[in-house]
């Protein structure tokens, strides 16, 4: 009879427990009880110290029947103990104020200038689509800057780039990176894929026309190249450039180092080809001048025309830069003002 | 070029709307846009018929006229002193907007009701004849539509030529592009003439003594033309076109210049002594008066055409005012010669002309074409001035110009083109831009090239022709095999491509500045009269009085874009030039530059607080040559760079070599740029860098035992230096001083005016085992003891 009263009053501290443990409503609360039921003086605590009077045979089957409650009843504890924790934290941070829109605080905040962020922009995505980086002097020669680019002396074609010149006449301010395909040439054997960026001038100076700009020429000389495959990577770069759906118009143009020649439109990022103010209504940008390489070009280098073929293209970089970020005087890009600069 | 739509219509058949035009000349070469539109300008002006003119009662110098406009007559008050019966003239009637807007409504002009307005040519926008209404010529109906009768309801085209296409500097050179375009028949206006009986060798003879710069002359005879104004269909032609009427005779020779690309000249024969033309060199420092009143010094590389006395026209480039068409001119030399376009180009540049004459010799003229031309405007010199020509044309014309030849391969055309073209279709294209057929087979087709195209000689010039008119949209886009093959990189780009990035994430900005200085840019950074860097390339011809020269180093760019006095950290990589041996090329060295302001944007909230100095410059330098791995191979050594302060800088030596220099600006510097704060400036020589190998980077092993940090302030005389401090704690503390480092550094009265506090970090370690604390106070003894010896530094109380 002793077991069953035994067992009986075992059964209601642990399910009074129990319940006392659920509706513990803070980490106090749940802390107070672990003391009243398992600390040095509580409840199962003292009970566990009667055990010592039971008989031999009573010990055992008391014994695990008081463990068994102690246990469901610090795993109890510890659940109820760690569902407070979890709903103080998170009533806690629920309650406090916080600013999330003050600013963040600076680190390392410099900055690409507009040319450079579009040079190496540009001469990525080439150097992804094979092409290597070459570099030439930013003084050259009229032989190399237009004679061996087919220029002819005394030719109004020469009108298109008005020229600064060096030391009395002996030397030039290269009018653009052209040259660089002729000193790539002359020191390397065909196939050849290469990029030419670079520094340029120009005698003129207004709100679209700086004396100093910078170019990326390009060109491929292989075996039986044709238009088409400057159609090709022109497609392809652009539409690294600006995106998939962006169009391209080859139009017949006239530079004296490539025949047949093409300027070429793309059509315009701001009003996606509708017509707007940056494109004059027209829908389309003028971007790149390219070409097949001229016969003339390659008879200077020493390449024989017949066996093999090229093209060559180039494009301003102010003017890429000036479409992209909508700049609208051209001067702005070599002043240095901190406020513009560090727009970008 | 200016392109009158209806001037083009005339010329050759074709149904293009204005736009399609400008799209079919664009999609040709020929770059083409409206500039233009005029079409609703005049179409509800009236031709009417003037009746009777009576004086106004009120008012002297108005009249009130009664005019048929078709049926009705109107009373319409005018002020033109010129209106009279009989004449047929524009009429505005009541609702009709004129083309600067104004409404034509009926109103009472002086008590007079008048119902419309007669129109000057300047109201009309025709010209700027203000002097009185425009008299209408032909024969007219009352109550039609002016811009029926007249070429008034135009639109103006421009084309951007490229310099190749000279030939198409002229309306009957684009009617020939569209005609190949489109297909319609050219229609070349005729230009008949009725001879007199009087051989023209009665009144001009020709010599040509320089026959390389002029192959050609030729000369008609007019005599007895009267000088007058030109009918409005010719002036309005001219003016459609840019081109200012001056007089019958002149606004012929510039029609017909418009109409076929070929310059001609008129000179009044009672002006040329001796009747004779000479074509000759110009004699060395001959001096010349243009037409535009002008006096030239000309030398033996311009080409004047002459009388038997003196020069009278520059040629090719421009008359002379001696011999020039006046209103008593009566009998008219008329020119036309081909020049040789390298002749002219030198002349119209040497002199600084360009006239629409030498724009065109320039870019090549048709040395046989211009029989036509001197035939159309004697044709109109007899029509429209009334003139007599006499018999024949001189004509020298010693060594005739052959035609270019060219050969086409049909397969070369196509491998260029990476399509197939039809052979038919590409002979097609060739024939319809005048091109005639020689021989042609299965494999090629040889053409003759017409002289006015210059710029055809060779196939590819033909091809350029074939894929141009078959267009460029026909070809198909393909990926080429693109190999990159052995063209190794420049070891320089690749440095400059990651250092950009590196100063970008330290927080600098990437700056850019013309490559251009002048002299005074040298002075203001205080070099020397015989410093090396004086070696600057000038510019022959420089746009400004600022870009005089090639930048020999950054630095003034740097220090010219400190303008203000805000926080600034810039950067710039770009090439210095110098001048070298003589003939030698210049040399040009790749540079990165460097500056950063005293002033910080501060805030507590930026987590910045006071100004930059010195060591933040030193900072960005050594974060620079860490980054490239080449900091442990560096040494700093004392400099004295004229810009900055003479104990602030330093040079960066690598190798021996100094390859870069840093420094605070140097007072004087900032005032003559007048920068409003200090600032710090480095440069590094990157073709220098980038001949050093870095250090390869071995890794060091983690100690497992713990290390002793101790900190220690030592007093020592100012002119003490850190580093020699730390190199002395170091070899004392050696092998145990791991890390020395310097924090703190402190001036104060309690140290005595010359004295200095500098304390550092340090931390002991022994790889092999953990340092006891009594061994750590003996190292820190040591240290204290070598210090003293070393440098004189006294332990801080």
């Amino acid at each position: 009879m002793g077991d069953i009263s035994i067992s009986g009053e075992l059964d209601r501290l642990k399910s009074e427990s129990l319940a006392q443990i659920a509706s513990a409503g803070s980490m106090d609360d749940v802390e107070k009880l672990r003391v009243f039921l398992l600390g040095r003086k509580g409840e199962i605590t003292s009970r566990l110290k009667t055990l010592s009077s039971l008989s031999q045979e009573e010990r055992p089957a008391a014994g695990a029947a008081l463990n068994a409650v102690k246990n469901s009843i610090e795993e109890a504890l510890s659940e109820r103990a760690s569902s407070m924790k979890k709903k103080e934290v998170t009533e806690r941070l629920e309650r406090e104020e916080f600013d999330v829109t003050l600013p963040g605080r600076p680190v390392g905040d410099g900055g690409f200038h507009p040319i450079g962020a579009v040079m190496d922009e540009l001469i990525g995505i080439f150097q992804e689509l094979g092409f290597s980086v070459v570099e030439g002097p930013e003084i050259e020669t009229d032989e190399y800057n237009f004679q061996m680019l087919n220029f002819p002396d005394d030719h109004p074609a020469r009108d298109m780039q008005d020229t600064f010149y060096v030391q009395n006449g002996a030397r030039l301010l290269r009018t653009h990176t052209s040259p660089v395909q002729i000193h790539a040439m002359l020191k390397r054997k065909p196939p050849l894929s290469v990029i030419a960026p670079g520094r340029v001038y120009r005698c003129d100076s207004d709100i679209t026309h700086s004396p100093v700009f910078h170019q990326l020429e390009g060109f491929h000389i292989a075996k039986d190249v044709n238009f088409g495959h400057l159609k090709g990577i022109l497609e392809l770069f652009i539409h690294r450039l600006y995106g998939k759906n962006t169009k391209l118009r080859f139009r017949p143009s006239f530079f004296p180092f490539t025949e047949p020649s093409a300027e070429v439109d793309v059509s315009c990022q701001i009003c996606s080809g509708k017509g707007c103010r940056v494109c004059k209504g027209s829908g389309w940008l003028e971007i790149l001048g390219a070409g097949m390489i001229d016969p003339n070009v390659l008879k200077a280098v020493g390449y024989d025309s017949e066996k093999w073929t090229g093209f060559a293209f180039g494009m301003g970089i102010e003017r890429v830069a000036m479409l992209k970020y909508g700049i609208d005087d051209i001067r702005l890009l070599y002043e240095n003002d901190i406020k513009f600069i560090s727009q970008f | 070029m200016l392109i009158s739509y209806l001037w083009l219509k005339e010329l050759v058949d074709f149904d293009l709307s204005p736009e399609e035009l400008a799209h079919t000349l664009t999609g040709l070469g020929l770059e083409t846009v409206i500039r233009d539109d005029r079409r609703g300008w005049h179409k509800d002006i009236v031709i009417g018929l003037v009746k009777e003119v009576i004086l106004h009662p009120n008012a002297d110098k108005l009249r009130i006229c009664t005019v048929d406009a078709g049926g009705v007559d109107k009373k319409i008050v005018c002020g033109a002193p010129n209106v009279a019966a009989g004449q047929f003239v524009p009429v505005a009637l009541p609702g009709t907007v004129l083309p600067d807007g104004l409404k034509i409504e009926p109103r009472k002009v002086r008590g007079e009701f008048s119902e419309g307005m007669i129109c000057s040519e300047a109201e009309l926008k025709l010209s700027e004849d203000h002097d009185g209404i425009m008299v209408l010529e032909g024969k007219l109906k009352p109550g039609e539509k002016l811009a029926d009768r007249f070429e008034v309801c135009d639109v103006i085209l421009e084309t951007d030529l490229t310099p190749n296409r000279g030939d198409c500097l002229n309306m009957i050179g684009i009617a020939r592009e569209v005609s190949a375009a489109v297909g319609g028949s050219l229609k070349k206006p005729t230009a008949p003439i009725t001879e007199s009986n009087e051989d023209i060798g009665k009144s001009a003879s020709v010599e040509i003594t320089a026959p390389e710069f002029c192959p050609r002359y030729t000369a008609r005879m007019i005599k007895g033309v009267k000088v007058g104004p030109s009918p409005f269909w010719m002036r309005r032609r001219l003016m459609a076109l840019g081109v200012r009427p001056i007089n019958n005779i002149v606004d012929i020779t510039n029609y017909v210049l418009m109409e076929t690309g070929h310059p001609l000249h008129a000179f009044d024969h009672s002006e040329i002594r001796g009747s004779k033309i000479i074509v000759r060199k110009a004699g060395d420092g001959e001096r010349f008066t243009t037409l535009d009143g002008k006096e030239r010094t000309l030398n033996p590389g311009n080409l004047v055409i002459a009388d038997g006395e003196r020069a009278v026209a520059l040629a090719g480039v421009m008359g002379g005012l001696n011999s020039e068409v006046k209103a008593t001119t009566r009998d008219v030399l008329l020119e036309a010669a081909f020049f040789a376009p390298s002749c002219i180009r030198r002349t119209a540049k040497a002199l600084g002309i360009s006239s629409e004459s030498s724009y065109r010799f320039e870019r090549g003229t048709d040395v046989e074409g211009l029989l036509y031309a001197s035939d159309r405007a004697t044709s109109l010199l007899q029509t429209l001035g009334g003139g007599e020509v006499s018999k024949g044309r001189v004509d020298v014309y010693p060594n005739p110009v052959s035609k270019k030849v060219a050969t086409l391969r049909f397969a070369r055309l196509n491998s260029i083109l990476g399509i197939t073209v039809g052979k038919e279709i590409a002979t097609g294209i060739l024939q319809r831009l005048e091109l005639d057929v020689k021989r042609q087979d299965e494999n090629s087709v040889t053409v003759e090239v017409p002289h006015f195209r210059f710029d055809l000689e060779r196939e590819i010039d033909l091809i350029e022709e074939v894929a141009r008119h078959n267009g460029y949209d026909k070809l198909i886009t393909s990926i080429p095999q693109v190999a990159a093959g052995d063209v190794e990189e420049d070891v320089c780009f690749n440095i400059r491509r990651v250092l950009r990035r590196h100063l970008r994430a330290i927080g600098m900005y990437e700056g850019v500045r013309y490559t251009f200085i002048s002299l005074p840019d040298l002075d203001k950074i205080r070099l020397s009269g015989d410093h090396p860097l004086r070696a600057v390339v000038p510019i022959d011809n420089p746009l400004s009085s600022e870009w005089t020269h090639m930048r020999p180093t950054l630095i003034p760019g740097l220090v010219s874009s400190a303008r203000e006095a805000v926080d600034m950290r810039f950067f710039e990589i770009g090439k210095v030039f110098a001048v070298r041996g003589k003939g030698e090329a210049p040399s040009e060295r790749w540079k990165l530059g460097g500056m950063i302001s005293e002033i910080v944007k501060t805030g507590i909230w930026s987590g910045r607080a006071g100004k930059r100095d010195f060591y933040h410059l030193k900072g960005v330098v050594q974060s620079v040559l860490d980054f490239l791995g080449i900091g442990g191979v560096c040494a700093l050594s004392p400099s004295d760079h004229p810009f900055y302060y003479p104990k602030r800088q330093s040079d960066i030596i690598i190798n021996g070599r100094a390859v870069g220099h840093f420094g605070q600006i140097h007072p004087e510097t900032l005032e003559s740029y007048s920068v409003p704060q200090e600032i710090f400036v480095f440069e590094i020589d990157l073709d220098g860098l980038a001949a050093v190998k870095p250090a390869p980077k071995i890794y060091s092993q983690l100690s497992r035992f713990p290390s002793v940090k101790r900190d220690i302030a030592l007093v020592v005389d100012t002119s003490v230096t850190c580093e020699s401090l730390i190199y002395s704690i170091r070899s004392h503390g050696a092998p145990y001083a791991r890390e020395v480092e310097a924090f703190d550094i402190y001036r104060g009265e309690r140290l005595g005016a010359d004295k200095k506090s500098l304390a550092f970090f340090m931390e002991f370690r022994d790889d092999t085992r953990t340092l006891t604390d009594e061994e750590a106070d003996r190292i820190f003894e040591k240290i204290v003891v070598g210090v003293k010896e070393d440098c004189g530094a006294q332990l801080r109380a």
